[in-house]
């Protein structure tokens, strides 16, 4: 007999920011996360990159 | 947990800790549930960032633990460190749709009776000249910010 399952708790980290609230917030408001690629030679490139100083700031 | 405490270890695996972090604080488990949790996060490029160091600096000399941090596994194992989960510790890899594969493969564990809590997901840190000349090389990577607004 196969067993319930469900979801009791989201994390994530991405190019909206941190926590699920800002991903959640930039979906729904249709925001773009794609930017210009930063900290590599090869700036002609876009893509989701999450920003350094989201990690730095980052304090549990 | 200080970012300082990062040290060492591969972005993927800091991404991961810190997604999990906010997973754990809004799961409200107790410290005795928390150690029957499995983890199964996965990264379809694993510890790149280090070992693209250790190759650039012509390191021949690393530390003991440089390989199970730089693996696909590091972060899995980074996580269950972290909060003393006990359970088993898996990494799926199945290219972009690694996040997804472990979310199934998390609820299939349980829904099979073989456990009672994952901590699943995945983590990636893949944006290096490396990687991208193979995007580029297999013609997946949008060069030119054709139809997208873009800052």
């Amino acid at each position: 007999m196969s067993k319930r399952v469900v979801i009791t708790s989201l994390g994530a980290i991405t190019a909206g920011g941190c926590g699920i609230s800002r991903l959640w917030h930039s979906a729904i408001e249709g925001q773009s996360m794609i930017q210009r690629l930063k900290g590599i030679d090869v700036e002609s490139y876009i893509g989701a990159q999450v920003d350094d100083l989201i990690i730095c700031n980052y304090n549990a | 947990m200080l970012a300082s405490n990062y040290d060492g270890m591969d972005r993927s695996t800091v991404l991961g800790l810190i997604a999990a972090d906010e997973a754990m604080n809004g799961s409200l488990l107790s410290r005795r549930e928390s150690r029957i949790v499995n983890v199964f996060v996965g990264s379809s490029k694993g510890g790149l960032n280090n070992l693209l160091s250790a190759c650039s600096t012509r390191r021949t000399k690393v530390p003991p633990d440089f390989l199970m941090e730089s693996l696909h596994t590091a972060t899995s194992d980074a996580i269950a460190r972290q909060f003393g989960f006990d359970g088993l510790r898996m990494a799926y890899i199945s290219s972009c749709t690694t996040g997804i594969h472990s979310i199934i493969m998390g609820a299939k564990y349980i829904a099979e009776g073989r456990g009672e809590i994952v901590l699943a997901g995945a983590t990636e840190a893949s944006i290096n000249p490396l990687m991208l000349a193979g995007y580029e090389s297999m013609e997946l990577f949008q060069k030119t910010p054709q139809c997208l607004s873009v800052q």
